[in-house]
């Protein structure tokens, strides 16, 4: 029986996610562990395997896009698209940033967490499920966000450019091709990315770091190829002709807040097919492929909830992960890595967001650790602010621990 | 049992709190202390050594028991 093209596409990401899951799991990739090694020990090895990957998706997707095999300007989500909500991804950034410090990672480490036995990230899951659902599937958005952030949003059309992407935005002001300053600025980014990588030698010197970065930008790779290539065209013409249209069907790659919301939805009515998208399988595949490494190497193992304080922490947490995630059209894969790879602009401003927002819930946090709690939120947040410099220093209120 | 003069168990807490909590307890120890690290997260496998580099400070020994890991840090 030969399978078709849908059910292909399906088939493939499934099996790209469970090689995500295991790779990242074997490797220690860790987005949120990136920065609590740049902000505890100055060691940029997991950032670098992070941003490398980026750049290697990058590097392929310019390939892909210049050879004419695909496009990824009309993707799911439209990271290209021609509406510039820079505060969503300021904002949305920011709020996932601090809550994945509090949950105990990312959108992808909370999957490889659940394969891993933890509990603790069950729960995470289940919240960020369900306030992904609240902001896709409901009028939570509409209600709480849409006429603020949508006043706010810049209709890059009525200024001449056609999409947010850095070449479009680019060829605008100079004139010049855009296809041209594609390959000058991917090009420039991802040397710069990796030569960079290659002279810091907790990267270098580290190969779970290089493999890492080769293998997942290779995957996020092949999930635009999947989905965007010969066989995801026929996928989507295939659907086209279809009475009842599969949910999620469309150009994309791996991301994973806002199909932990489709996931809820899929298991909401588990005999409907339909609702079987791209990112629910990427989801469950992800979990998949850490629990094959955890039971293989004797690392699964229970955990739950340490104390109170633990738990609220996950939840607030987690509540933040689920509406930022979808505010900002992505995590630190759906935006940090897929998102950054099609040069759009929000994807670079989403990724600094989550950067910032986890460091300085890192930072808070060591502050009150060190004062032993006396030190109140406030004072800890200003002083964080003011070792930013993101505040001037007579504001500073505790010395740096 | 190896010597120790202080004892942090992090046990059920996820990165980056062992990391962050042993930086704090390395801080408040004398040099040439040790202290005794007992975690669950499988991430600290990785992150203890890093820090300890980073700090100036020795692991002495480290052990798997189970689900649980062991770092016998000495204060550098």
């Amino acid at each position: 029986m030969e399978l078709s093209s849908p059910t292909q596409v399906l088939l493939g990401g499934f099996l790209g996610a469970v090689a995500l899951g295991a790779v990242a799991s074997k490797t220690n990739f860790c987005t949120m562990g990136a920065v609590s090694d740049w902000i505890n020990m100055g060691k940029k090895g997991r950032l670098w395997a992070w941003l490398s990957a980026a750049a290697i998706a990058l590097a392929g997707v310019l390939i892909l896009e210049a050879t004419g095999i695909l496009s990824v300007d009309s993707s799911l989500p439209p990271y290209r698209s021609a509406n510039f909500a820079w505060l969503r991804y300021l904002l949305g950034g920011s709020m996932f940033g601090i809550g994945m410090t509090l949950a105990g990672g990312c959108g992808n480490k909370t999957l490889l967490n659940i394969g891993g036995g933890n509990l603790k990230s069950l729960l995470v899951f289940a919240i960020v499920s369900v306030f992904a659902f609240l902001m896709t599937k409901t009028d939570f958005y509409a209600v709480l966000f849409h006429s603020w952030i949508n006043a706010t949003a810049i209709q890059l059309e009525a200024h001449g450019v056609s999409s947010q992407s850095l070449p479009d935005i680019l060829q605008a002001f100079t004139g010049i091709d855009a296809q041209t300053l594609s390959f000058a600025i991917g090009g420039t980014l991802v040397c710069v990315t990796l030569v960079m990588a290659l002279r810091d030698r907790h990267f270098r010197g580290n190969t779970h770091n290089i493999v890492a970065a080769c293998t997942i930008g290779g995957i996020i790779l092949g999930g635009w190829y999947l989905t965007g290539g010969p066989l995801g065209q026929a996928a989507i013409e295939a659907v086209d002709w279809l009475d009842e249209r599969p949910l999620g069907v469309g150009i994309q790659s791996y991301t994973f807040i806002n199909p932990m919301g489709e996931t809820l939805y899929y298991l909401s009515a588990p005999g409907d097919l339909l609702r079987v998208t791209f990112g629910v399988l990427a989801v469950l595949g992800v979990s998949l492929g850490a629990s094959i490494v955890a039971l293989s190497t004797g690392k699964f193992q229970i955990v739950w909830f340490t104390s109170r304080s633990d738990f609220v922490n996950h939840t607030v947490g987690a509540v933040l992960m689920g509406i930022g995630g979808v505010l900002s059209m992505g995590c630190t894969i759906g935006q940090g890595i897929t998102g950054v790879s099609t040069l759009a602009l929000g994807s670079f401003l989403a990724l600094g967001s989550i950067v910032f927002g986890s460091a300085l819930t890192m930072k808070v946090q060591y502050y009150r650790m060190a004062y032993d709690e006396e030190a109140t939120f406030v004072a800890a947040l200003l002083s964080t602010l003011t070792d930013m410099r993101l505040l001037p220093a007579g504001l500073r209120r505790l010395d740096p621990p | 049992m190896a010597h120790f003069d202080q004892e942090l168990d992090t046990s059920g807490l996820n990165c980056p709190m062992p990391v962050m909590q042993t930086k704090k307890a390395l801080k408040n120890l004398a040099v040439g202390q040790i202290l005794h690290l007992i975690a669950t997260d499988p991430g600290t496998k990785d992150d203890i050594p890093g820090l300890v580099e980073q700090l100036g400070c020795t692991i002495e020994s480290s052990a798997q028991d189970g689900g649980k890991y062991h770092f016998h840090i000495r204060k550098g």
